[in-house]
């Protein structure tokens, strides 16, 4: 074969397999996908909307919902009420509690819609960049489950509903016993 | 024609002269960034803006890229060097924020290949030309096979170097940031440990952070539950020393020392804790390992009543509602036998039968005290018909009620 | 023929009549076309309205249809005595057929005149406000268009020549001719490009390297080669197969780069919404793959001749290097761009390749171009020793070598810039070296003319470089905070003064502008808040001087939270070099495309042509 035919058909394979490639890149990708579950959680310390210290080390023994959120994000808005439920249907037997990370927010936006629409957990609002950043949060809504050993079980991307949570967190609790 | 030669060699050899003293002064005025923000901002550029499409932290405004760049400010502000940056960023969002590809592995191929490539163009462009030239380039001399072996070892030598050069950092690194981030994860990482993983874990925090008053706690009750007594006595009075406020310490002492028979000091440490803000874990394992309760057993039959009251007064103090500990009072009081004490006694089972009807301990003790003591059989039956339904009975309740003859013993083949 | 007229006159018409339409639709903001819907409205500024038509994927494709048939017409009417020759039936046959392909995605996935029904009182949210912000915006994309579609032409007559099999007379002429043109065009696109990230962005950022930009740079590489390499050809009948190839190759990229632009596939800040045609796009990519590399496979070789040199150190073996310079650059930025679908694609991880690897790797290949445009044009055509080349190149060597003492004495930091200073200085050098001779041979007509235009913008690429490598070198940036007017800061050299805030309302924004002087003169960038969809952009301003330019751009505003405004303040030097390197590029090509006087065409090779006072070997 002469060499200019060999390189060209050369070029060309490899171009069709650049399309071939190209074809089946997906164009609908989620962002920074997180590499935290199954390790241990950052450190959320910070000042709550009542002006009391929460630190998550401090609920050692305890499963954690550690929710990521912001006012002015519609999902988290639609599910607030979910979290509400959730906070409710846990709030005897306390085997899970639940904290918000407000995240590039006003706190004074913050406190107004918890007074608004109810939560009367732990919210933390201020300087809280510290802590999106150390969890490798880019959007919210995002919930994370920490095992009362201080691990992350389980990551949830954009609004939970109650029946999810629930699921989330008997499915973890039978993992780990 | 000579002269011309002349002149021209010296302008050259002046050129060549000034050329190289000007890269090598420059070189030599080169320095680092003037000041942190000329470093966050080159940092800042190098890395993709998680969210946004295609800009650079630096360029974005995002919420997100201006924290991170807080971040990176406050890190280039404590000294952190840049490898120790893109670690911390790697490992937070992943590889794909870091602009440069790493070195090794297929990703270093985008290093590699362009060199590769490059390499066999030149042999091509060498053999093109002196083709053009009318020089054979088959078998005579040396030739063909001379140049593409020449030009082969150049080329994978310089793709090594470019590769190294490249990725300088291994992603992965540990961080070696603030002390609480490392002795937090060892710390985390211990508590779902092996004992024996768990000891040297915590023997890492302590070299890292010697009063760190966690790591001397569990490693001192890591060491008195794998049998090492004396490390462990030693261990847990140490952590004691060093925050008598740790609420951890002290239900690990408090059960050390019952272990060792001394009760009183046992119960100290428990109505320090019942005055400490503790994790939920401590009152989980408290009223799991009923220690409280066995605590005050213990002073009430080495004579110690009071004390044993005082000590689950000052659990009750703390978790009103705890049914087990009433029914234990309860049942300390009646066992004096004194008449009123026994009146006061039989009031604490009530109200602790009351608090949670299926509460064992409440359910064997008035059942014991009903029958044997204030004489009601048939009040007893009931709680015994009311113990036997439970799902799950605890071995010593069986073992009172069947010496008390309120039970029959079980099979022997436990059926 | 007749019957070409006919389709070309009807292709004219379609095209021009659905960019009217639209453009009325546009102008009139008629809601009940959907992409009027989508991006007009009542709030846009006039002049934004037209360029509306381009801001957004249908539009766009319909100002690339306009534009590709205003080409087709032009040949037509080029070719008006010819129409029977083959060559030319297969040029207007490709012309077609690319024409049907955009016509079909007009037809199919990028519709633009689909129904909306809009309500009482509807208005649209208008165009993208990063886009209605400065009012390059109305030119760079036209002008880019330009550049991208012209290069259907060359790339039908090298499909033409493939099929025939003939390099027809004047084919040569016609291709180079096509080529020089669409290439000015693409140079100054992609600079305004450039110039526009630049004043818009606000983080003195002028080129990112990112997918779309590398997508418009990729053809300019090859076109670039191109426009060298037919040199050889013309004169000594060589590289023909390499010319066809970097022809076919240069259309293939920028259907490439329109997929990789529009398909959403790798993200960019530049990209278009994602849709339906990426698919479409990359068949006909595809195809266009096929269909050249079938035909270069079948023709190249009987269309090879082997010419011959007495010494390498010729031109014609620098051009050869040049094209190997130029592929391995086009080899670089495209493997970079599509690295991390490769990885992706292999083994799911994914990772980013950006500024820190195309820097490193073009870094090199820059160099070595730089010092080629130096000593290439001095080289002879057959060949050389040498000692001749040394001494001609003499006094281009002392002005590097002076370039880089003057570079150092101002303060150059770093072997890089210093070099890329030197090699420039040396081009510039050899280029006035030419000029001066072919000034001295014919007078001032001397300086038109092919290859005096080329030793044109040959400077202008030089001072390009030297802006590039300069300002990235010695950027400095710093943040500064400002409580109350009155508060100075001095950074880089520079004085500032913050003066206060203004609030001014706008029917589409409401816009704060921050007074701040520098040296003297007082410059407002502000921060604008649209109303539709919350967003704020900002706007920087920028004080350029031919030493340095000075960049602010706000990056917070006293809030409910705090009284504090935030400033970015960037310094580089020499950016303004860096347009004016375009335009004396842009220059450049218009002088290389008046013909110059005494030119003989010649057909055979190895005789003198376009007057180049270079003869051949001695």
């Amino acid at each position: 074969m002469n060499p200019v035919r060999a390189t060209a058909l050369a070029v060309g394979i490899v171009m069709l397999l650049l399309i071939v490639v190209f074809a089946n890149g997906d164009t609908s990708r989620d962002r920074m996908t997180t590499h935290l579950v199954g390790a241990v959680a950052p450190a959320v310390v910070g000042i709550t909307l009542d002006g009391s210290t929460w630190d998550l080390d401090d609920q050692r023994g305890r499963w954690v919902v550690v929710n990521f959120f912001s006012t002015t994000c519609v999902p988290c808005i639609r599910e607030h009420p979910e979290l509400v439920a959730f906070a409710a249907a846990h709030a005897e037997a306390d085997d899970v509690r639940l904290v918000t990370v407000a995240f590039d927010d006003r706190p004074s936006a913050v406190a107004a819609f918890f007074a608004e629409h109810g939560g009367a957990w732990p919210v933390l609002a201020v300087d809280t960049g510290r802590i999106a950043v150390d969890w490798g949060v880019v959007g919210v809504p995002e919930s994370y489950l920490v095992t009362p050993s201080g691990h992350v079980a389980a990551k949830v991307i954009g609004g939970v509903e109650l029946e999810e949570l629930d699921d989330l967190l008997a499915r973890a609790v039978a993992a780990v016993s | 024609m000579r002269f011309g030669d002349r002149s021209v060699g010296f302008t050259w050899l002046l050129v060549l002269a000034v050329v190289v003293a000007s890269l090598v002064g420059s070189e030599l005025a080169d320095r680092p960034p003037l000041t942190n923000a000329d470093r966050v901002h080159d940092l800042a550029g190098d890395f993709a803006c998680p969210v946004c499409q295609g800009q650079s932290l630096g360029e974005s405004d995002v919420p997100i890229a201006r924290t991170i760049r807080t971040t990176i400010r406050t890190m280039v502000d404590r000294g952190r060097t840049d490898a120790e940056i893109r670690s911390m960023l790697v490992a937070r969002f992943g590889e794909d924020i870091d602009y440069t590809p790493r070195g090794d592995g297929l990703v270093g191929l985008v290093w590699v290949l362009p060199v590769l490539v490059g390499g066999a163009a030149v042999a091509g462009v060498t053999l093109s030309i002196r083709r053009w030239q009318g020089r054979p380039t088959g078998g005579s001399a040396p030739g063909r096979p001379v140049v593409l072996g020449v030009v082969a070892v150049v080329v994978v030598l310089a793709g090594v170097l470019v590769a190294r050069s490249a990725g300088d950092r291994s992603a992965g690194d540990t961080l070696s940031g603030d002390i609480r981030s490392s002795t937090r994860t060892l710390l985390a990482d211990a508590g779902v440990a092996s004992p024996d993983e768990a000891v040297s874990l915590y023997s890492r925090v302590l070299e890292i952070q010697p009063s760190n008053v966690e790591a001397l706690a569990y490693r001192g009750w890591s060491h008195w539950r794998a049998g090492d007594r004396a490390r462990g006595r030693s261990g847990l009075d140490e952590a004691v020393a060093v925050d008598p406020a740790y609420p951890d310490v002290r239900v690990f002492r408090a059960s050390q020392r019952h272990a060792d028979g001394n009760h009183a000091g046992a119960a100290e440490d428990l109505v320090v804790l019942d005055g400490l803000e503790a994790p939920p874990i401590v009152g989980d394992l408290l009223s799991a390992s009923r220690l409280r309760q066995r605590i005050a057993t213990g002073l009430a039959s080495s004579g110690e009543l009071l004390v044993a009251l005082e000590l689950l007064d000052s659990g009750l103090e703390a978790r009103p509602g705890a049914a087990d500990l009433l029914a234990e009072r309860g049942w300390l009081l009646v066992a004096t036998r004194s008449p009123e004490l026994v009146v006061r006694g039989m009031a604490n089972l009530d109200e602790a039968l009351a608090l949670d009807p299926l509460d064992p301990y409440g359910l064997a003790y008035r059942a014991v005290v009903l029958s044997t003591v204030v004489g009601r059989p048939g009040d007893a039956a009931a709680d015994l018909a009311g113990f036997a339904g439970l799902p799950g009975q605890p071995a010593d309740l069986v073992d009172l009620l069947v010496l008390v003859g309120l039970l029959d013993p079980p099979p022997e083949d436990g059926s | 023929m007749v019957r070409a007229r006919i389709w070309v006159g009807l292709l004219a018409v379609a095209a021009v009549g659905q960019v009217a339409v639209m453009e009325r639709a546009l102008i009139t903001r008629d809601f009940t076309v959907a992409f009027v819907a989508e991006h007009g409205s009542h709030r846009t500024p006039a002049l934004f309205n037209v360029a509306t038509l381009w801001s957004a994927l249908e539009g766009s494709i319909l100002l690339w249809v306009l534009i590709l048939v205003g080409y087709v017409v032009l040949v037509a009417r080029r070719f008006r005595h010819r129409l029977d020759d083959p060559v030319v039936g297969w040029t207007l046959l490709v012309l077609f057929a690319v024409c049907t392909f955009f016509f079909l995605l007009l037809a199919g996935p990028a519709h633009p005149f689909t129904r909306f029904e809009p309500w009482a009182g509807y208005d649209g949210p208008g165009p993208n406000p990063l886009l209605q912000n400065h009012v390059l915006m109305a030119f760079h994309p036209p002008v880019l268009y330009l550049g991208f579609v012209g290069f259907t032409v060359p790339f039908a007559l090298a499909v033409a020549s493939l099929a025939t099999g003939r390099l027809g007379e004047g084919w040569l002429l016609e291709a180079r001719r096509w080529t020089l043109m669409a290439w000015g065009c693409l140079t100054v696109g992609i600079l305004l490009g450039a110039w526009w990230s630049y004043e818009v962005l606000g983080w003195g950022g002028y080129w990112a390297w990112d997918p779309v930009e590398n997508a418009s740079f990729l053809p300019w590489l090859t076109g670039t080669a191109y426009l060298h390499s037919v040199m050889v050809q013309e004169r000594q009948g060589m590289l023909r197969v390499w010319n066809l190839s970097l022809l076919c190759a240069t259309f293939s990229l920028t259907i490439l780069g329109t997929f990789i632009t529009r398909s959403g596939v790798l993200e960019s800040v530049h990209a278009f919404t994602e849709s339906g045609i990426g698919p479409m796009l990359l068949g006909f990519f595809g195809l266009v793959v096929v269909t050249t590399v079938g035909l270069i496979a079948w023709r190249g070789d009987s269309m090879r001749t082997v010419g011959s040199i007495d010494s390498p150190v010729s031109r014609t073996a620098a051009f050869l290097v040049n094209n190997l310079l130029f592929g391995a650059f086009a080899f670089v930025v495209l493997l970079g761009t599509v690295f991390p679908l490769l990885v992706e694609a292999a083994n799911g991880d994914r990772i980013s390749v950006g500024n820190p690897y195309f820097e490193r790797m073009t870094m090199p290949i820059g160099f070595a171009l730089l010092f080629l445009m130096a000593v290439a044009p001095a080289l002879p055509w057959g060949g050389t020793t040498g000692v001749t080349i040394a001494e001609r190149m003499r006094w281009p060597a002392v002005a590097g070598a002076a370039s880089m003492v003057l570079a150092v004495g101002l303060g150059s930091r770093g072997w890089a810039p210093t070099l890329a200073v030197g090699l420039a200085g040396f081009s510039i050098g050899g280029a006035v070296r030419q000029l001066g001779m072919a000034v001295r041979s014919r007078g001032l007509r001397g300086l038109v003319g092919r290859s005096s235009g080329g030793m044109v913008v040959h400077i202008g690429v030089a001072v390009v470089a030297v802006a590039f490598a300069c300002s990235s070198a010695f950027v400095r940036q710093a943040e500064f905070r400002f409580d109350r007017p009155g508060e100075r800061a001095v950074f880089a050299g520079h004085e500032l003064a913050f003066e206060g805030l203004t609030t001014v309302e706008l029917p589409e924004k409401t816009e704060i502008r921050v007074a701040v002087r520098v040296d003297g003169r007082t410059y407002r960038p502000a921060i604008s808040t649209f109303p539709f969809g919350g967003q704020t952009i900002g706007t920087p301003a920028t004080r350029s001087t031919l030493r340095d330019d000075l960049q602010l751009a706000v990056l917070a505003v006293p809030d409910e939270g705090s009284t504090t405004t935030v400033v970015r303040v960037t310094v580089q030097p020499l950016v303004v070099w860096l347009w004016v390197g375009g335009a004396v590029m842009a220059v450049g090509t218009a002088m290389a495309a008046v013909p110059a006087d005494g030119r003989r065409r010649r057909r055979s090779a190895g005789q003198a042509v376009e007057g180049s006072p270079e003869g051949v070997t001695a």
